[in-house]
Parts: C-alpha cells; sequence; structure tokens
C-alpha cells in the first residue's frame, strides 16, 4: 500500500506510465512550438559533444507520447456515450489544452531554471527521482513502505576504522537532525553529499597516497 | 481528478459524518464534486443529506442495476443534487444483495461467453467510466460500508485512493493495520496500485492525546494533517436534523461554539491537504 494518492482509476490503457494530463492534452503545432524553446535551451547549455543525441533521444520519446495521447483521447470519445457529453467533453478538452499549453510553457521554463542550477552546482548526479519536501510532493520517506524499497544493494568495502566509525557517524547525523535515521539513509545520503563535494573526496585519497601524473 | 474511498474497518468513529464534511469543504473550494453511496445500511450517507431517493423501489434504476449490466436509465439520472454544493448518487437497498447478483451476473456473461470482461470487483470503475462520469467531476468520493466485500472492492477500485478515520485507541491503530494487509490483497487481485491520502485520529480526547496519536499515524508512514477531537454533540446533531456539519453549526446552533468552528476549520484544512495530496 502506498501512501499518498493511488494510480489514476480512470487512466486508461497503460495504468503504469502514469499518463501526465497536461502532455496529453497538448498536441499538435502548439507542442513543436514549446519543444523548440525548450531544446533551444538546452543547447545553451556548455554540453555540445551530447546535444546531438540527447536531442535524438527527446524527440524518440515526444513521438511515444504523442502516439499514447492519441490512443487516450479515442477511448475517453468511445465511452462519451451521448452527442451531449461528447460535446461537453470536447469544449473541456479544448479550454484544458489552452491551460496546458501555458502550463507546460511554464513548467519547461522552470526545469530549465532548476536543471541549469543543478548543474553550475553539480554535473554528477541528478535531482533525487521522488517528489520531496521542497517541491509539496510527499516526501520520499513518507511514500516507502520500508527502507530498502527503491534501494539497489551495492557491495563496499570498508577498512574497520571506518566501520568502526559508522555508529558514531550516524548518532552525530540523528543528533543533528532531530530524528532517528537508519544507517541505510545515513551512507546513501552521505555518499550523495560527496557527490557534490569532490575536493573532499580527492583531498582524502591524496592522504591515502594517490599521486596526479603530471 | 481527485477520487477517495472514506474507509474505516472500527464502526462508530463518524466515517460518513466526516466525509459528509468534507464533501462539503470540497464543495465549497469551487471543486465539482459527486459522492457515491455504496452503503446498504439505513444509517448511510443518502440518509444523513436526507435525499428522497426510491431505495426500497427495486423496480427504480438505481446503481446495482448499472454493477450488473441490466441498467433501467443512465447513470446521469441517478445523480442527485444535495443542497450543499455537491451531487450524490444515493443508495439502494439492491445494495444488500450485491454480492449474489455480482455472482450470477459474472455467471451471465460467463454463459455468453463474455465473462472475460466482466470483473465483479471493477464494476463500479467500468460503469463510471461508461457514462463519462470522470469528466463532469473535480472530486469522486465513494463512502462504502464498514465491512470488507465487494462494495468496498468495487469502491477502492473505482477511487484507488482512500482516506481513512481512525479510532485513536489501541484498537483503531490495529485496524490500520488490517486494512494494509486487505489493501495489499486488493492492490494484486485489480493489479492497481492503492494510496493512502490521509489518515484522519478521529474523537480525540486530550490535546496531548491528539499529538500522540498524530505521531503513532505518521510514524506508521501516513499523511495525517490533523486530528479530530471528540465531537459527539456536533455529529449527532447532524444525524438528527439530516445535514453537514457546517450546515448544522450555521442553521442549529443558536451561538457559536469555538469549539465547533475549530473542528469544522480542521476539516476545511483536512480537504485542502487531500487536494493537495491528490494533486488538484
Amino acid at each position: 500500500m502506498k501512501k499518498g494518492s493511488g494510480s489514476d482509476p480512470f487512466a486508461e490503457p497503460e495504468p503504469e506510465s502514469e499518463p501526465e494530463p497536461d502532455t496529453n492534452e497538448n498536441e499538435g503545432g502548439n507542442e513543436g512550438e514549446t519543444d523548440s524553446e525548450t531544446e533551444e535551451t538546452h543547447r545553451d547549455e556548455p554540453e555540445e559533444r551530447d546535444a546531438e543525441t540527447s536531442s535524438n533521444a527527446r524527440s524518440d520519446e515526444d513521438e511515444d507520447t504523442e502516439t499514447e495521447s492519441a490512443e487516450l483521447e479515442t477511448t475517453f470519445d468511445e465511452t462519451a456515450s451521448t452527442d451531449e457529453s461528447t460535446a461537453t467533453a470536447a469544449g473541456q478538452q479544448s479550454s484544458e489544452r489552452e491551460t496546458a499549453v501555458e502550463s507546460e510553457r511554464n513548467s519547461s521554463e522552470t526545469e530549465t531554471d532548476a536543471q541549469t542550477e543543478s548543474r553550475s552546482r553539480n554535473t554528477i548526479v541528478d535531482e533525487p527521482p521522488q517528489a520531496g519536501a521542497a517541491d509539496g510532493g510527499v516526501p520520499w520517506v513518507y511514500v516507502r513502505d520500508n527502507v530498502k524499497q527503491d534501494r539497489e544493494m551495492v557491495q563496499f568495502y570498508l577498512r574497520d576504522y571506518v566501520v568502526d566509525a559508522e555508529d558514531e557517524f550516524v548518532d552525530a547525523v540523528s543528533d543533528e537532525l532531530g530524528t532517528d535515521v537508519s544507517k541505510t539513509d545515513v551512507r546513501e545520503a552521505a555518499y550523495e553529499a560527496a557527490m557534490y563535494n569532490v575536493e573532499d573526496v580527492v583531498e582524502r585519497l591524496e592522504a591515502w597516497g594517490f599521486e596526479s601524473r603530471d | 481528478m481527485l477520487t477517495y474511498t472514506t474507509y474505516s474497518e472500527a464502526g462508530g468513529v463518524g466515517k460518513t459524518t466526516v466525509g459528509a464534511a468534507l464533501l462539503e469543504a470540497h464543495a465549497a473550494h469551487g471543486l465539482d464534486v459527486l459522492a457515491i453511496d455504496m452503503d446498504q445500511q439505513n444509517g448511510s450517507l443518502t440518509y444523513l443529506l436526507d435525499i428522497d431517493a426510491p431505495r426500497d423501489d427495486s423496480q427504480a434504476d438505481n446503481i446495482v442495476r448499472h454493477l450488473i449490466d441490466r441498467p433501467k436509465g443512465s447513470v446521469e439520472d441517478l445523480v442527485f443534487e444535495t443542497e450543499h454544493g455537491f451531487d450524490l448518487l444515493p443508495s439502494h437497498n439492491m445494495l444488500e444483495n450485491l454480492e449474489d447478483l455480482l455472482n450470477r451476473a459474472q455467471r451471465m456473461a460467463d454463459d455468453l461467453g463474455e465473462g472475460d470482461e466482466f470483473d465483479p470487483y471493477d464494476r463500479l470503475r467500468q460503469v463510471l467510466m461508461d457514462a463519462g462520469i470522470p469528466q463532469e467531476y473535480d472530486v469522486i468520493v465513494i463512502d462504502p460500508p464498514a465491512t470488507a466485500g465487494p462494495h468496498l472492492y468495487n469502491a477502492v477500485s473505482a477511487t484507488r485512493s482512500l482516506v481513512i478515520p481512525v479510532e485513536p485507541t489501541g484498537k483503531g491503530m490495529q485496524s490500520v493495520i488490517g486494512l494494509e494487509e486487505l489493501v495489499d490483497g486488493l492492490e494484486e487481485r485489480l493489479e492497481a496500485e492503492i494510496g493512502v491520502l490521509s489518515a484522519v485520529p478521529n474523537g480525540v480526547g486530550r490535546t496531548t492525546d491528539q499529538e500522540r496519536y498524530l505521531e503513532e499515524v505518521r510514524e506508521r508512514g501516513y499523511p495525517a494533517p490533523v486530528a479530530l477531537r471528540e465531537r459527539s454533540s456536533l455529529f449527532e446533531g447532524c444525524w438528527d436534523q439530516q445535514c453537514t456539519p457546517a450546515h448544522y453549526v450555521e442553521t442549529h446552533r443558536s451561538r457559536t461554539r469555538d469549539h465547533e468552528m475549530e473542528t469544522l476549520e480542521k476539516i476545511d484544512q483536512l480537504a485542502g491537504r487531500i487536494e493537495e495530496v491528490g494533486g488538484l
């Protein structure tokens, strides 16, 4: 059982893909316009090498979404049994489409801003995939059923002095945070934090004796 | 779109009354709201809202006839407008025999070679979809009886999300654990993800207890924005006068009682939070 909202009961026919109504309602010229805007913004970013590949991948994705949305709309039209309700549904759709275009534009702007920001801070690790406390979503720790959910097991080889320090490290983090937190969470958070602090990691490795070649 | 089932395993925690208050709050937030009463008992939402539906006329069209594929009219024609700003699809006595009727309809579908398309636990969702109901509303809330069975399964399948009033006692917390098991089974059966939009500790005594129960519910990982204090006078008044809590306070109280206003405010807050978690 999930904490938060369940799957959309009236989303057909693929419940797993969680179609976003905004994108689905949007089609035709408008979508192209919005996309090219977004892509241009992306190209401004200093990642020329990958620009071509990634933009190809992106347009493939878009095609998928469009096919999906066409299917979806057919399903809904078929279910509208009377002429009257078809008319209402169509009316609603067109007005929703207008809002959708606007909101998509907004969201793509915000997305780009967020990406720019995170890129300038860090190019290594993405934002966590789940909604978090900051964006008004239900934070992952409330949604998951147990600490291992969504996590892959990775083997770490640690020397004794680090293993011995772990408990104290977890306690220190818990104290600072004001609530108990599991070792599994602390480990991932610490690893993620390190990805934002490459210099510290390098310093540690140098202390262990690694030397740069030049 | 926001859809949820109000459900609690333990009876007598004001599930229907809290449900009615939430419906009213959603409507007051300017949303188009439909309530569906799947409870066959006399003390159901339909009675509380004083809706004069032909509940014991088996010839009249009703939700059960649609669920077993023997409708006599359109779903839209079954919907009543309440005086509280939201619509209601009322209960009917045929709901008492829902399990038998669904089994019979299943056998009939099997005989006709259409058995694969007929899922007795997914009928309500199908009926609502086919009638275009989801396109007409922002919020759909289903009130099933407090027992496991086809009423509840159909409600959960059609909404996929739950709001669970919880009795703030050891027994109440136990019933949450029972609910988790039931939902796990349903998720597998329906191949759908079922979520809890909010747990609502309801009928809490002292303020310190409120905090403790909220804490306990949150520790289990459920969103629980508010705890409602014991308000039997208000809730029983609603049933006496057959109306929603806000309507009762407004119309049937000679003076405003601060603690009742506080409860109404909390319910309004809760409705807003549910809308948020539900993505509205």
